[in-house]
C-alpha cells in the first residue's frame, strides 16, 4: 500500500512531467537552449581554428600561390556572373512592370559560418554564425538546406529539409509537375506526384517556387525510388537531398527583400 | 559526484554539436548519465532532468532518450524483485536505452561507442560508490 506522502510525491512528479512536456511543446525551448551554447561551441572549436590557420605556415609557397590564382580566377567568373545576373534582374524587372506582375520577391544573398551539427547521421538542425531573420532560406553549393528557425544577436538556428517540419515545393525543369518535399529524419518523401508524370531515379527536383518561401530553381533532392500504390493516383517516391551540408563549413543564406504575408486560417 | 557527471554530460553535448561533422563520437551525455544510472539507481531525479536536456538540445524535442531513460530505474527494480540483483538485465537496459539512439538516426558505429562508453562510466561510478569491506 502506498502512504499518504509518497501519492502526493508521485503526483507532483507526474504533475511536473506533464508541465515540462506542455512548455516544450508550447515554446522552442530545446532551440533556444542550443542558441545559449553557440558561444561554447565558438570557444571549444577556437583551438581547431588556430591549427587550421597555423597549417598554412607550413604550406608549399608554390601551393599557396596557386591557391590564390585559383581563388582570383573564381572571383572573376564570380563577378561576371554577378554582372549577367543584375543585366538580367534589370530586364526582369522591365518585364514585370510590362505585365504588371507584382508582388515578387526579390532575395539578398550572403554567407555564414556552421558552428555546429546536430550528431544524428544526416544532421537535420544546424547552428550558423550570422545575424538572420526566421524563415531566411539557407542553401549549400549542391542544394537548399533548409530555413531559419530562431535567431539570437549572432547566432541562427537550421531545421533542414530532412526535418519533418518542412514541406518544400519541388517541380521537375521543364515540366507541369508540382510536388512537395517533406523531411523523414534520414531521406526525404515526395507527394502529390501522379504515376503519368512520374520522375526517373536520379532525376533532380528543384524548388518550383510556389508559395514564395523558396526562391526557385534550387536542387532540393535526387529521387532515389518510385513505387506505384496500388488504387492511388499518386505514387510513393523518396528522395535523398542533393545537398550535403554534413562537411559544409559555409553556407549561403537567402533572405527576402520583402517579408512574406503570412495568411491567417 | 552526480554534479559532476552533470557538468560533463553539458560538456559532451557541446562536444557533440561541435565535432559531429568531423568524427564518428559516442552521445557523451547520454552515456555519463546512464552509467550513472545504472551504477546508483538513486541518482534519477538528476539523471531524468539530464536527459530532458540532452535531448532538448540534440533533438529539440523530449522524446528522444527520456521515455526509456524514464524506463529503466523502473525495469531496474521489477527485474531485479524477479531474478534478483544481477549485472545481465543492467546490459540489457543499456543496450535498450542506447538502441532508441538508433531510432533517431544515430550512425550505428555512434550507438556501440555510445555503449562501451556508458559501460566504462558505470564501471568507474560503481567503483566509487563500492564499500571497503
Amino acid at each position: 500500500m502506498l502512504e499518504k506522502h509518497d501519492t502526493w510525491r508521485y503526483a507532483l512528479i507526474l504533475a511536473g512531467i506533464l508541465i515540462f512536456v506542455y512548455a516544450v511543446e508550447k515554446f522552442p525551448i530545446g532551440q533556444r537552449i542550443s542558441l545559449g551554447l553557440a558561444q561554447a561551441l565558438d570557444i571549444i572549436q577556437a583551438p581547431v581554428h588556430w591549427i587550421d590557420d597555423a597549417t598554412l605556415w607550413f604550406k608549399e609557397r608554390q601551393q599557396l600561390q596557386h591557391d590564390l590564382l585559383e581563388a582570383r580566377q573564381t572571383m572573376a567568373q564570380g563577378s561576371s556572373l554577378q554582372q549577367q545576373n543584375q543585366s538580367l534582374q534589370e530586364e526582369n524587372k522591365q518585364l514585370r512592370s510590362l505585365l504588371k506582375t507584382s508582388n515578387i520577391q526579390g532575395y539578398q544573398w550572403r554567407a555564414a559560418r556552421v558552428l555546429g551539427h546536430s550528431p544524428e547521421q544526416k544532421s537535420q538542425h544546424l547552428i550558423l554564425e550570422t545575424q538572420s531573420q526566421q524563415d531566411d532560406v539557407v542553401i549549400a553549393r549542391t542544394g537548399l538546406v533548409g530555413l531559419i528557425d530562431q535567431s539570437q544577436a549572432h547566432t541562427a538556428l537550421v531545421r533542414t529539409i530532412l526535418d519533418g517540419s518542412i514541406a518544400v515545393p519541388v517541380t521537375l525543369p521543364h515540366s507541369s509537375l508540382a510536388a512537395l518535399v517533406r523531411g523523414e529524419g534520414d531521406h526525404l518523401s515526395v507527394d502529390f506526384i501522379p504515376l503519368n508524370q512520374a520522375p526517373k531515379v536520379g532525376d533532380i527536383l528543384q524548388t518550383s517556387g510556389a508559395g514564395g518561401l523558396f526562391p526557385p530553381g534550387i536542387s532540393v533532392a535526387y529521387v532515389t525510388h518510385i513505387e506505384p500504390v496500388a488504387g492511388r493516383i499518386f505514387a510513393k517516391v523518396k528522395a535523398v537531398p542533393t545537398a550535403h551540408w554534413q562537411r559544409e563549413a559555409w553556407l549561403a543564406i537567402a533572405s527576402r527583400h520583402h517579408p512574406i504575408a503570412h495568411v491567417k486560417p | 559526484m552526480i554534479q559532476s557527471i552533470l557538468l560533463l554530460s553539458i560538456l559532451g553535448l557541446i562536444l557533440n554539436l561541435a565535432f559531429s561533422d568531423s568524427f564518428i563520437q559516442p552521445d557523451w551525455s547520454l552515456g555519463l548519465l546512464l552509467g550513472a544510472l545504472l551504477a546508483h539507481r538513486g541518482y534519477w531525479p538528476w539523471v531524468f532532468a539530464g536527459s530532458a536536456l540532452h535531448d532538448l538540445v540534440l533533438h529539440w524535442s523530449p522524446f528522444a532518450t527520456l521515455p526509456w531513460i524514464m524506463l529503466a530505474p523502473l525495469l531496474m527494480i521489477w527485474s531485479d524483485v524477479q531474478a534478483g540483483p544481477s549485472l545481465v538485465q543492467r546490459f540489457i537496459i543499456m543496450i535498450l536505452v542506447t538502441m532508441s539512439l538508433w531510432l533517431w538516426h544515430w550512425s550505428p558505429q555512434a550507438v556501440l561507442l555510445t555503449m562501451m562508453f556508458t559501460t566504462v562510466v558505470w564501471y568507474f561510478v560503481a567503483q566509487k560508490h563500492a564499500q571497503p569491506i
